[in-house]
């Protein structure tokens, strides 16, 4: 617990593909994203 | 509770996956001592980051349960594409895999005009390793103690508050912005050179509110110089029960950045992963 505070991060563990369905919802939520911010790599 | 280098020990889902690739990448039967040899464990940045941390936790508890040599590489540049293009065109057998944030898999293909490769048809992800939610933090100077609080007080005043990132593109400044197309509130950017930057400026009131990692923050708001809102996960983390998530606010709110591993998708080419026999297993986590 104090390596995960320590860390700031929560453990997981998924299979292939809820790893890939999860990769997926990002996927849309931040095409939007970058859409709205206007956002481009320098 | 089990800590947390046990339960990374516990990668047997991650083991069965790469066990699997090397038995195909092999012929079926050479992979049954998988691994045989060193395996190496590829980060897009420079040593110290989160990805890179994780990395070598990893590397230490699986080469002792694999009794075989796990080496992280840190190949830094291109916001993490410089390493997803090192693993897109390495070979499938299990040995070399990416660690990688979501930045690189779900951010820079549309931040990026053209990647060298194509993150759905070269990666397969493997096992996602951590969430690490974002936290909102405010000045102390600001009067606002809960998230509907700032949200009413933003509104009030359009215009009049800004905020800081790591960057133009970096998550912390997409989830901002996503938050504000989806609240209607108008507020200003400040990019700065990543958190080193921006949680100082934060800390000295140089800008009003600051989304960063609860690590970046928490020393601050122990002293009271700064204000923890609000978390970006869907729920809220167990290390911070005591702060509300955006999605109470927000249904479905999740902008929590992922750290997971990566194998190239080479085994697409010659097998599909319906034929897995790790389809449908999950790694063994021993508190989920």
């Amino acid at each position: 617990m104090t390596r995960k505070v320590n860390l700031g991060i929560e453990a997981e563990g998924t299979t292939p593909e809820e790893y890939a369905a999860s990769l997926k919802a990002d996927a849309e939520r931040h095409s939007r994203a970058v859409k709205i911010s206007g956002a481009k790599a320098e | 509770m089990k800590p947390m280098l046990l339960r990374l020990l516990c990668l047997i889902g991650l083991g069965m996956v790469l066990h699997t690739q090397a038995v195909v990448a092999q012929g079926g039967s050479a992979a049954q001592s998988y691994p045989a040899k060193p395996v190496r464990l590829v980060v897009g940045y420079s040593p110290g980051g989160l990805p890179d941390t994780i990395a070598r936790i990893l590397a230490q508890k699986l080469g002792e349960r694999w009794k075989q040599q796990v080496i992280v590489e840190n190949k830094p540049g291109a916001n993490g594409n410089l390493a997803a293009d090192h693993i897109a065109k390495s070979a499938g057998d299990g040995y070399t895999l990416l660690v990688a944030d979501s930045g690189t898999t779900a951010i820079n293909p549309f931040l990026y005009a053209k990647l060298p490769f194509d993150p759905e048809k070269d990666l397969i992800p493997v096992v996602i390793v951590a969430r690490a939610p974002l936290f909102l933090a405010v000045h102390s100077s600001v009067p606002a103690n809960t998230f509907p609080e700032l949200v009413a007080l933003v509104k009030s005043k359009p215009g009049e508050f800004s905020y800081g990132s790591s960057g133009i593109g970096s998550i912390h400044h997409l989830c901002m912005e996503y938050l504000k197309s989806a609240l209607g509130m108008n507020i200003t950017h400040v990019p700065f050179k990543g958190t080193g930057q921006s949680v100082p400026a934060l800390v000295a009131g140089q800008v009003p509110m600051v989304f960063s990692a609860f690590p970046s923050h928490s020393a601050y708001a122990k002293d009271g110089r700064v204000k923890l809102l609000v978390a970006n996960s869907l729920k809220r983390s167990g290390f911070a029960k005591n702060i509300p998530t955006i999605a109470e606010t927000v249904p479905g709110f999740d902008f929590a950045p992922t750290i997971g591993i990566f194998a190239p998708w080479e085994r697409r080419r010659n097998w599909s992963t319906r034929s897995a026999p790790t389809r449908g297993r999950r790694s063994n986590w021993p508190t989920r």
